[in-house]
Parts: structure tokens; C-alpha cells; sequence
């Protein structure tokens, strides 16, 4: 009789202990709690995979987050807005006071960008929440071919890319020059690792046409640089790009 | 406490701090998760509204018409644009909100806290029931700095480790249940052998040692059973052999009062006839014949009896190599009586390890009891001889034999085959068995063949020794 007495006892007495252990989570949770409410916590982005450097450059962040944290790309949902003269405002000035302060661009090729804004037929534009706008206007040349006009600026008025048909011809050289003034003036310039890249695409060229491809990459800033003239058409700018996308693209970084 | 309480007890125990532990850290590293995913997605939507914020600023500069009531309107509109169910932003400027969607029971110090805490900053801010996260960057326009504050509702992570926790508080009293019964179950069934023993040892402690556990496991358990088995078993053999020696002791008792008793009477009769003076000297000189032969019975029983005892409490003896003519001589010499009837066929040579005297008395005793068994060619036959076992000596006689049945005992002290005719040849009963107790000493055995009317041959087997 005693010792059933004394295994009952034992057996609440474990019920209880087994009771409060199961139950002791909750003290920790609520000390867990308090120490959470207390401190202060860095931020936290699992993909911010840019170097220090690159995320002092205000445009290579914007670049680099619109399109890799945010995923907004192509401006996907974006409403595309036909618009007329009057709703250009100011697109074109900003257009024109970024691409002056690049050495590169003759009069004669300002003057011929000019006629081809004000040539316009019609527009269509769109922008993202980042602030970043493209537009794209209908415009014809001198022997009256229709042809496309495309830019895109950040909010601060940094071009992005840019699609135009000239009457100039471009090398080699040329574009390398252009990529330089680009860099400057965007201020990408700053980064320290971008690396000339092997283009290798074979684009389609139309008989009596040239093709100069040339690119750069900047894997700290993860942001590709592209200069391209195919075909009487030149298109310009850059875009965030990872590395395993890079590879993707028939490309290849020289040998280190 | 019994062994299988205390065994589910401990199992108990031991699974609910197992199951308390591997709660507690699942339910930590899974809240752990739920706010690291909270604080990446609320880090993006903040940056997300930081640059609309921005956008939207820069778009009301470009136009000329930024002013407070701009920035107002944007909040609201992009208010509108993001949502306000969980949580809401505010725009600051100097210290002071432009433009506030932040629910109101986090208040004003919660904003200006997270301002204070920078732009890398997030903080954690309790509101009544809910919880916030909130984070502040600057935003800069037209030379203006302006600072979003936002804050995001994370209750639901709280309230997700909560409820995980009390799911988990559910399972882990249903598994220690379950547990508590299977335990219960499993040890009853390992502890079945232990009950058994435990009957066992009862009957053994109650003087039954008949009892077997016979378990057949393998296990500790089934070991200490089959010990036990082992152990009732040897107890068994030795309290048989206790009982065996008790009942000698007493069969031994017996006969020794029996064998004293005998001629204490005759002895008493006799003198009592004497001392009443009423005899004539023939039957004087008969009585005190009676009285001597019975006192010289007396004094060779307590002889023999003394001489057995001695060589019962000796554990071995000292042999040495002896020549078994000359034992065989002793013998002869110490039985002048019987030398006649004696043919011995001995090599001079043969040599046993033995003790001289004690072999010499048990040939001279064999020697006696042939001669008492009146052989029909009034002899005793000595033979020694070797054999793949050693030297045998035998003593044969064609005598009257021994009954098969009293075969066994005759080494047993005090048994006469034929009490009468020994108590009349002066035999004590006591001859054989110190025969047989001298051969145990040599490491041998007194072998008996009798057949009846035709005569006993009496064999010992000795070890061959070199002078």
C-alpha cells in the first residue's frame, strides 16, 4: 500500500516536472521577445550582391535593386502611355543635357537627334515605381524611313539605354569611345573592375552594312556595358546582369 | 518503487525533456526563419517605397510644384498605391510628419526612434497586440530632406510561433502518452523474466529448489536467469549431498551405538552373573572368556574406528616408492596364522608409490576377509602384475561370495554382509572401509567381483614407482 502510494506520488510529481518543461519555451520565447523589442537589428537583403563600391554609385544601386531586388524588369505592369507633344515635357531636354556632357556626339549628329524628336509622329512611354522612364517615338529620316527612337532615364536623369538610327558610321573605336564618355558621365567610371568582354554573337547584317559589338562587365557592380552598331543602328547603355546570367550570353570574360 | 514504474517513469522523463528540447528549438528556428523572410521582404518594400518616394518628390520638383501639401498628396497617393493593412508610412521633415499612415497606437516616439536609428537600421515596435517593424530612410529633393518611416505589421509571426508552439505542446503530450503506454508495455514484457526469478528465489528461500526460470532470451535478463538456473542446481546437488551425509552420519551413529551395544551387554550380563558369586568356576572361567573376547572386540573397533578417523581427516599421504614384495612380506609377517594359506605371486622388482605401513594393513585386511570367507581350497591367491593402468594387486578367494546386492555397501562402516558370523569372527565392520579410505589416498578404488559360492576378488590399481 505504501509503495503504490509512493509510485503515484512519483508518477505527479514527474507529470508536473514534465508539465514545466514542456511548458518552459514560453519564458524563453517572451525573454527571446524582449531582447528582440530592445535592440536594434541591421537590414536585411538576401540578394545584395554588390560590392561596397558599387553601392556608393547612386545609379549602379538604383540599377542594381530595381532589377535584382525588386525584380522590376522590362517594366512589367508598367502602364504604356501614348502621349502627345505636349506630355513629352521635358523627356527630350534631359535627353539632350545628358548626352552633352559626353565628348562624343557631333553637332551634326545633336542636330539630326533634334529633327528626328520633333519629327515625331507619335510617342509611347512608361515608367516604374524606382522612377526610371523609356520612351519610344516613330520618327523618319532624311530618305523618309520610318524608324524607332528609344531611351530610358533614371529620376536623376541618368540615360540607361539608349536605340537610334544615325547617318554616321561607327567603328570599333569609336564605340569604345563612347562606352568611356558613357562611364564617365554616369559616373560608372568609379568602379575598378570593369572588364572588356569577347562578344561573339553573330547578329544578322544586312549586305553593304557593318557590325561592331562591343562590351564590358562589371562583376562588383554586376552591371553590363554594351555598345553595338549593326545593321545602321545604335544602341547603347547598361544593365544589371549576375554572373550566372552573363554566362548565359554568348560572351567570355578574358582570361585572368 | 518497483523496477517497471521507475523504468517507464525514466523513459518518460527522459523522452518529455527530449521532446521539450526538439519543440523548443524547432519552434524557435521556424520563428527564426518566419521573421528573417519578414525582414527581407519588409527591408525590399521599404526600399520599394523609398524610391517611389523619391520618384515621386523628384517628379513634383521637375514640375515646379513641390511644396508640404505635395508631399501630402504623394503620401497619400502612394498610401493608396501600397496598401495600409499592414502598417502604413509617414513622411518626415525636421521632425515633424508631413504626412502619417502609421496606425496610432505606435505613436510618435516609435517614428522618431526609427529616424534616430539610421538608414542600415530596423527596429521592433509593440503596439497594444501588434507588433511592428519599422524601418526610416532619408529621401532627398530639391535640396529638402525628407525621411519615410515605414512600418510593417509582423503580429502574424508572433501569433505563426504561437500557434506552432501549442500545436506542438498538443503532439508532444500525445507522443508522451502513447510513449508512457508502449513503455509500459515493452517493460512489463522485458521484465517478465525478472518476475519469474523473483517467484523463484521465493521458492528457493522456502526451501524449494525444484523450481527452474528457464528463460530463453539472450539478454542480460536471460544470462542471470540461466545463472540462477545454475546456481538452484549446484545449491540442489550440495543439499542432497548435506542430506546424504546427515543420513550417513546418522546410519553411522546407529551402528556404532549398535556395535557398542552389542557386547556392552554381553559384557554387563557376564559381570553381573560374576559379581553375584552364584557360578561354578567353569562357568566363572566361560563368563570371563565372554567378557574378555567382547573387550577385545571393543578395544579393536575403537581401534579401527580411531585409525579411519585419523585417515579421514587426512587430506593426501606422502608416497613413496616401495617395493610391493616387501609390502606383501609385512603382511605374511604380521599374519602368522594365515601364512599358510597365503600364495603370493609377486615380482621382486615391482615398485608402487605407496605409503609401506598403510598398504601393508589394507593387504593384511583383504588378506583377513578372504580368509573368513573359508575358501573352498583353504587359500588366498596375491597376485601383482603390470597393466596399461599400472600395477594391479589382487586378492582372490573361493570362498561363500558376497550377495550382489550388499556389493555397494561393504565399504560403508560398520556393515556386515553376515552380522552374526562377523561378530563371531571378531569382525568390527569397520575393515573395508579403511581398505577403501587407504585407496582413496593412493588415488585409487577398491574394485569388487563375488559371485556367490564361488568367491571375491578383491583389485587395486597402483602407481608404478623407480626405487
Amino acid at each position: 500500500m505504501k509503495q503504490r502510494l509512493f509510485t503515484a506520488a512519483a508518477f505527479l510529481a514527474a507529470f508536473a516536472f514534465l508539465a514545466l518543461v514542456l511548458a518552459a519555451p514560453l519564458p524563453l520565447m517572451e525573454r527571446s521577445d524582449e531582447a528582440l523589442y530592445a535592440q536594434v537589428m541591421p537590414r536585411q537583403l538576401t540578394a545584395d550582391g554588390q560590392s561596397t563600391q558599387a553601392r556608393s554609385i547612386d545609379f549602379a544601386r538604383q540599377l542594381y535593386d530595381r532589377d535584382q531586388l525588386l525584380g522590376i524588369k522590362n517594366y512589367a505592369g508598367a502602364l504604356l502611355q501614348m502621349t502627345d507633344q505636349e506630355a513629352l515635357g521635358d523627356a527630350p531636354d534631359r535627353l539632350y543635357d545628358f548626352l552633352r556632357q559626353m565628348d562624343f556626339w557631333s553637332e551634326e549628329e545633336q542636330a539630326e537627334l533634334e529633327r528626328q524628336i520633333a519629327n515625331a509622329d507619335h510617342w509611347r512611354s512608361a515608367s516604374d515605381s524606382v522612377g526610371f522612364s523609356a520612351w519610344n517615338l516613330n520618327t523618319t529620316q532624311d530618305w523618309e524611313q520610318c524608324s524607332s527612337l528609344q531611351w530610358e532615364m533614371s529620376a536623376e536623369g541618368q540615360l540607361v539605354r539608349m536605340l537610334m538610327r544615325n547617318s554616321r558610321e561607327y567603328t570599333g573605336q569609336d564605340l569604345e569611345h563612347l562606352m568611356d564618355e558613357y562611364l564617365a558621365v554616369t559616373g560608372l567610371d568609379v568602379l575598378d573592375d570593369w572588364q572588356v568582354l569577347d562578344v561573339l554573337i553573330q547578329p544578322y547584317v544586312t549586305e553593304g552594312n557593318t557590325s561592331e559589338l562591343r562590351a564590358r562587365y562589371s562583376p562588383g557592380a554586376k552591371l553590363y556595358l554594351y555598345a553595338n552598331y549593326v545593321n545602321g543602328m545604335l544602341v547603347f547603355g547598361v544593365c544589371p546582369l549576375e554572373q550566372e546570367e552573363l554566362a548565359q550570353l554568348d560572351v567570355s570574360l578574358p582570361e585572368q | 518503487m518497483k523496477l517497471a514504474p521507475k523504468l517507464v517513469l525514466t523513459i518518460l522523463l527522459l523522452l518529455g525533456v527530449l521532446l521539450a528540447a526538439g519543440g523548443g528549438w524547432l519552434t524557435k528556428t521556424d520563428f527564426e526563419r518566419n521573421f528573417d523572410q519578414a525582414r527581407t521582404q519588409n527591408t525590399l518594400a521599404h526600399r520599394r517605397d523609398t524610391y517611389s518616394l523619391q520618384n515621386g518628390l523628384l517628379a513634383k520638383v521637375n514640375d515646379g510644384m513641390l511644396s508640404s501639401q505635395a508631399v501630402v498628396d504623394y503620401g497619400e497617393s502612394l498610401g493608396r498605391y501600397v496598401g495600409q493593412q499592414q502598417g502604413g508610412f509617414a513622411v518626415y521633415q525636421n521632425g515633424e510628419a508631413l504626412y502619417s499612415s502609421l496606425p496610432g497606437t505606435l505613436g510618435q516616439e516609435a517614428a522618431q526612434r526609427a529616424i534616430d536609428a539610421g538608414e542600415e537600421a530596423l527596429l521592433l515596435q509593440k503596439a497594444g497586440q501588434d507588433s511592428y517593424m519599422m524601418m526610416a530612410s532619408e529621401v532627398q529633393a530639391a535640396g529638402e530632406e525628407y525621411w519615410l518611416v515605414s512600418a510593417y505589421d509582423v503580429t502574424g509571426v508572433f501569433q505563426a510561433r504561437e500557434a506552432k508552439f501549442r500545436e506542438l505542446f498538443r503532439l508532444e503530450l500525445a507522443a508522451l502518452a502513447l510513449a508512457g503506454a508502449a513503455a509500459a508495455l515493452a517493460v512489463s514484457w522485458m521484465i517478465r523474466p525478472l518476475k519469474k526469478l523473483e517467484k523463484a528465489s521465493q521458492a528457493v528461500a522456502a526451501g524449494d529448489y525444484t523450481l527452474s526460470t528457464a528463460t530463453k532470451s539472450r539478454d542480460e535478463v536471460g544470462a542471470l536467469s540461466r545463472s540462477f538456473d545454475a546456481m538452484t542446481a549446484t545449491v540442489r546437488d550440495k543439499v542432497d549431498q548435506m542430506e546424504d551425509t546427515i543420513l550417513r552420519q546418522k546410519q553411522f551413529v546407529s551402528a556404532f551405538t549398535h556395535e557398542l551395544k552389542t557386547p556392552m551387554t554381553s559384557i554387563l550380563g557376564y559381570s553381573d552373573l560374576l559379581r553375584s558369586g552364584e557360578m561354578d568356576p567353569e562357568d566363572q572361567r566361560q563368563a570371563v572368556q565372554y567378557i574378555h573376547r567382547e573387550a577385545l572386540r571393543l578395544e579393536t573397533l575403537s581401534g579401527k574406528l580411531m585409525q579411519l578417523m585419523g585417515l579421514v581427516e587426512q587430506e593426501e599421504l606422502t608416497l613413496e616408492p616401495v617395493r610391493l614384495a616387501l609390502v606383501l612380506r609385512d603382511t605374511a609377517a604380521s599374519l602368522p596364522e594365515l601364512a599358510p594359506m597365503l600364495e603370493i605371486q609377486c615380482d621382486p622388482a615391482l615398485t608402487v608409490l605407496a605409503d609401506r605401513d598403510l598398504l601393508a594393513d589394507l593387504v593384511r585386511n583383504l588378506v583377513i576377509n578372504a580368509a573368513r570367507a573359508q575358501p573352498k581350497d583353504g587359500r588366498v591367491h596375491i597376485t601383482a602384475g603390470r597393466t596399461e593402468e599400472g600395477i594391479v594387486l589382487r586378492v582372490a578367494d573361493r570362498g561363500r561370495g558376497i550377495p550382489e546386492a550388499d556389493l555397494p555397501h561393504i565399504t560403508e562402516p560398520f556393515y556386515m554382509v553376515d552380522k552374526s558370523r562377523a561378530r563371531a569372527q571378531n569382525g568390527s565392520g569397520m575393515g573395508l572401509a579403511l581398505c577403501a579410505r587407504i585407496a582413496r589416498l593412493h588415488g585409487s578404488e577398491l574394485r569388487f567381483t563375488s559371485r556367490l559360492g564361488q568367491g571375491t576378488v578383491v583389485e587395486l590399481n597402483l602407481r608404478e614407482g623407480t626405487v
